[in-house]
């Protein structure tokens, strides 16, 4: 019980820390590379909660995939040092951190007076794993969303091939 | 306390969330906008995880064990529809970025304001 606590604190520390020194960074790039360390926090976090699949799952999409396409983003358009670290107007910044602040104050006082139910600790080595998961994804209750996310998945990419590849071809 | 409570995780949710909410209204580069909000998008998938391993009142109400696992197997499942959709917007939002970078040749998002003026 108590490897899995300081596990907990040290991923969500790597997590905040990589979040924070995004905020902060002026490159584009260190910014991307401190995105993938919080994606790799958070795929802990995901097994840490037991869904060792979805952890996985975080680490191909978000770790391997978005943070190449985020990485050809960055060097397929121009970026001044100037532009990167230019920042928005100071009111701008001000009223965006008041907005977060005050979203986070009323999330905490939310959550925090919240008497969540207290819950038996559950086994566990009985977890639902990569086989309930499947069996609930091509169960009748599901198997339509899911087909719905494929179609989805095959429009955006179909989508964005066009739309990158620009002009209609005759021009 | 000696184990990990729902209520840490809730809390480390809505703290990613108000840092990619900051982030995707103060930067300018339309990339990191992007990523700013798959950090929103993950703060959400941490708070159906989370509430999916403890889902307290299904665990108290019917001490069946084989009902706590389809909730959180459920919420495993809400997780990678999330993750799917995050996939569709980034690979959209990316190939939009490129568009408009190819009539603007910036990625300041500043700059578009087309249909402003």
């Amino acid at each position: 019980m108590e490897g899995s606590m300081i596990a907990f604190f040290l991923l969500v520390a790597l997590a905040l820390g990589g979040a924070m020194t995004m905020l902060s960074s002026t490159r584009a790039l260190h910014m991307i590379f401190s995105m993938a360390l919080v994606f790799l926090a958070i795929a802990g976090l995901y097994i840490l909660l037991g869904a060792e699949f979805v952890g996985i799952v975080q680490v191909i999409v978000y770790a391997g995939a978005i943070t190449v396409l985020a990485v050809f983003g960055i060097m397929l358009t121009r970026h001044d040092a100037s532009e990167t670290a230019a920042e928005r107007s100071r009111s701008n910044r001000w009223l965006a951190f008041v907005t977060a602040a005050g979203l986070f104050i009323v999330l905490f006082f939310a959550i925090s007076r919240t008497r969540f139910l207290p819950v038996a600790a559950a086994d566990t080595e009985h977890l639902a794993g990569v086989r309930e998961i499947g069996m609930l994804f091509l169960s009748p209750d599901y198997i339509y969303t899911f087909e719905l996310a494929s179609v989805l998945l095959l429009s955006a990419f179909i989508g964005a091939i066009v739309m990158a590849k620009g002009g209609s071809g005759d021009e | 306390m000696s184990e990990i409570a729902l209520t840490q995780y809730l809390l480390f949710g809505a703290m990613l969330f108000v840092i990619g909410l900051y982030g995707a209204l103060t930067r300018r580069n339309a990339v990191i906008i992007l990523l700013s909000i798959e950090l929103m998008l993950m703060s959400a998938n941490i708070n159906l995880l989370a509430f999916g391993r403890y889902g307290g009142a299904v665990q108290m109400q019917n001490p069946d064990a084989t009902l706590a696992h389809y909730v959180f197997a459920q919420s495993q499942m809400f997780a990678l529809f999330n993750i799917a959709v995050a996939a569709a917007e980034v690979a959209v939002g990316l190939a939009i970025l490129i568009a408009i970078y190819r009539l603007k040749e910036t990625a300041n998002v500043d700059a578009y304001d087309t249909l402003r003026r």
